[in-house]
């Protein structure tokens, strides 16, 4: 008895997953159909790979390296930035360092609303509009306090007498934090660069209002898409699937680690 | 505060005090954003708490497969807004050749056109599909952070498996719930790309929530002097929901470490 009402949640847990991802998996196998085949919701199709050799050699590969450009870039300014503050913070007895963490950390939680008139107004004086740096620097400065708000709650759980025994051994500050902090939070530096990837590669905000074409990324390309070339969906669907793909990998890489990182240390997965 | 419209440039900056602020509380559009924002606000993060405990219950449990279950329920919270909206517009929901209007057809209904009728519940849907799992996620957190004595003794003392949710799982997880409710509130309130590759805001300002109204205001007609006095308005809510968060946001983090 127990063991049938078991398998039979266990069959229910299976369908819900099913018909949850049911989309992803309609657009991905979309992206393998011919155009005519797109329009029926047809099982049984010849897949074909047309869609993605029309797409990389369109103007498409000119937004997908657009994004991984700014991805890269910003996720490594945030991170070289954001790690020694959040080392700093957690580790040298600053006065008041607790209300500094929050005062960091509550950047991240206003609206982008509120900011985007006066940076639009700033980058159309600088003539930083549509430059892949003013995005970039953009994402950077959004993503520190996300940066120090998680690596601060991996710092926390390195022992303190850790740092003081490497002290003891004649070890500088410079290298505690690079041969012997750095190593110790490797999970905890890896979760936030996936997760920092994830974010700035689905940022569509920021993109939208601060870039045009020459520094547009896949997202901005993804909205605009549809209105520009009619109803290609084939295509669509194949440009969907690339242009969620890296964030997917990473997410799956990173589920472990996920739930803390969201909660910002909140909660320890 | 300045009246400055780009593309009047005839009209010149300048400094008009509260105007602004006068008329769009008077207007009945700022209203009717008001509205939807926290129609679309509430609704989400009601459903995605009920289908997050459910997913988590159903997850927190021992069987095969349940690493890959696991990963194609969070998946839709990966993808990005655009990709979403664009999607589900075409491919989904559109009223004469979507998936949508094909299982219409399949029991011999009409098919709808949601986004022209109920542009706002499609939206509310999206954010629904998108919200769910990252509570499952920290409701699942939650759920394993339970030692298995409680159960244990919960069984024991001849509760059956409703009581042993609802009085014993509930209240032991209610921190994390608090958690994942405010910072997909946070998140929520921000919701733009979905709003703008669905319905852009429309019909009229049916769909149109803060962050997009703003949005319209500003890039579409130009007028910054306006668009920013809403920014300011948003702030400001904004803020009063985030002084709550921070302080019991600060409260449960120094919890955890006494």
């Amino acid at each position: 008895m127990k063991k049938t009402s078991s398998a039979i949640v266990t069959i229910i847990t299976y369908i819900i997953a099913i018909i949850y991802f049911f989309p992803i998996f309609w657009m991905i196998l979309c992206g393998f159909k011919h155009e005519i085949d797109v329009v029926s919701p047809t099982l049984s199709f010849v897949p074909t790979l047309e869609n993605f050799k029309t797409i990389f050699s369109g103007e498409i590969s000119h937004y997908f390296m657009n994004s991984v450009y700014i991805t890269l870039v910003s996720t490594s300014l945030s991170m070289m930035l954001g790690v020694p503050v959040s080392y700093a913070l957690v580790m040298s007895k600053f006065k008041r360092g607790d209300d500094l963490f929050f005062w960091f950390i509550s950047t991240t939680l206003l609206p982008p609303v509120g900011i985007v008139i006066p940076v639009y107004i700033i980058f159309n004086h600088l003539s930083m509009l549509d430059t892949y740096w003013g995005l970039t620097l953009v994402y950077t400065a959004m993503n520190i306090p996300l940066v120090i708000w998680m690596m601060c709650s991996f710092f926390k759980d390195i022992p303190h007498e850790l740092i003081e025994a490497s002290k003891i051994d004649g070890a500088t500050e410079l290298t505690t934090f690079f041969k012997i902090i750095l190593p110790l939070s490797r999970h905890g530096l890896s979760a936030t660069i996936l997760l920092l990837i994830i974010f700035i590669w689905n940022e569509f905000f920021f993109a939208l209002h601060l870039t045009y074409t020459r520094a547009a990324t896949l997202p901005v390309h993804m909205a605009t898409y549809m209105t520009q070339e009619g109803l290609f969906w084939a295509k669509m669907c194949a440009i969907s699937t690339i242009a969620i793909l890296p964030p997917l990998l990473a997410g799956w890489i990173n589920q472990k680690q996920l739930v803390r990182g969201l909660t910002m240390g909140a909660i320890k997965g | 505060m300045i009246r400055w419209i780009i593309v009047r440039p005839d009209l010149s900056k300048k400094f008009i005090g509260l105007q602004y602020y006068k008329r769009i509380f008077t207007s009945s559009e700022f209203w009717l954003v008001f509205q939807n924002t926290i129609v679309l606000t509430i609704i989400s993060l009601v459903v995605c708490l009920i289908l997050g405990i459910l997913f988590a219950l159903l997850l927190n449990r021992q069987f095969t497969g349940v690493s890959i279950v696991r990963t194609l329920l969070i998946s839709p919270f990966f993808l990005m807004d655009s990709v979403i909206g664009v999607f589900w517009r075409n491919v989904m929901l559109n009223p004469s050749f979507g998936l949508l209007c094909y299982l219409c057809k399949f029991f011999g209904l009409t098919p709808p056109d949601m986004l022209a009728k109920t542009p706002l519940f499609v939206i509310i849907i999206l954010v629904i599909w998108k919200w769910t799992p990252f509570f499952m996620l920290v409701l699942l957190a939650g759920l394993q952070s339970i030692p298995g004595e409680v159960l244990e003794a919960a069984v024991v003392d001849g509760a059956n498996a409703w009581n042993k949710t609802v009085y014993v799982i509930l209240p032991m997880i209610m921190k994390y719930i608090t958690i994942s409710l405010m910072l997909s509130l946070i998140f929520i309130l921000k919701t733009f790309g979905l709003v703008f590759t669905t319905t852009h805001g429309g019909p009229g300002f049916a769909s149109t929530n803060f962050p997009y109204y703003v949005y319209r205001i500003a890039f579409l007609g130009w007028n910054v002097g306006k668009s920013s006095t809403i920014a300011v308005v948003i702030i400001i809510i904004s803020l009063v929901i985030i002084l709550v968060l921070f302080k019991s946001l600060r409260k449960t983090i120094t919890e955890k470490e006494v």
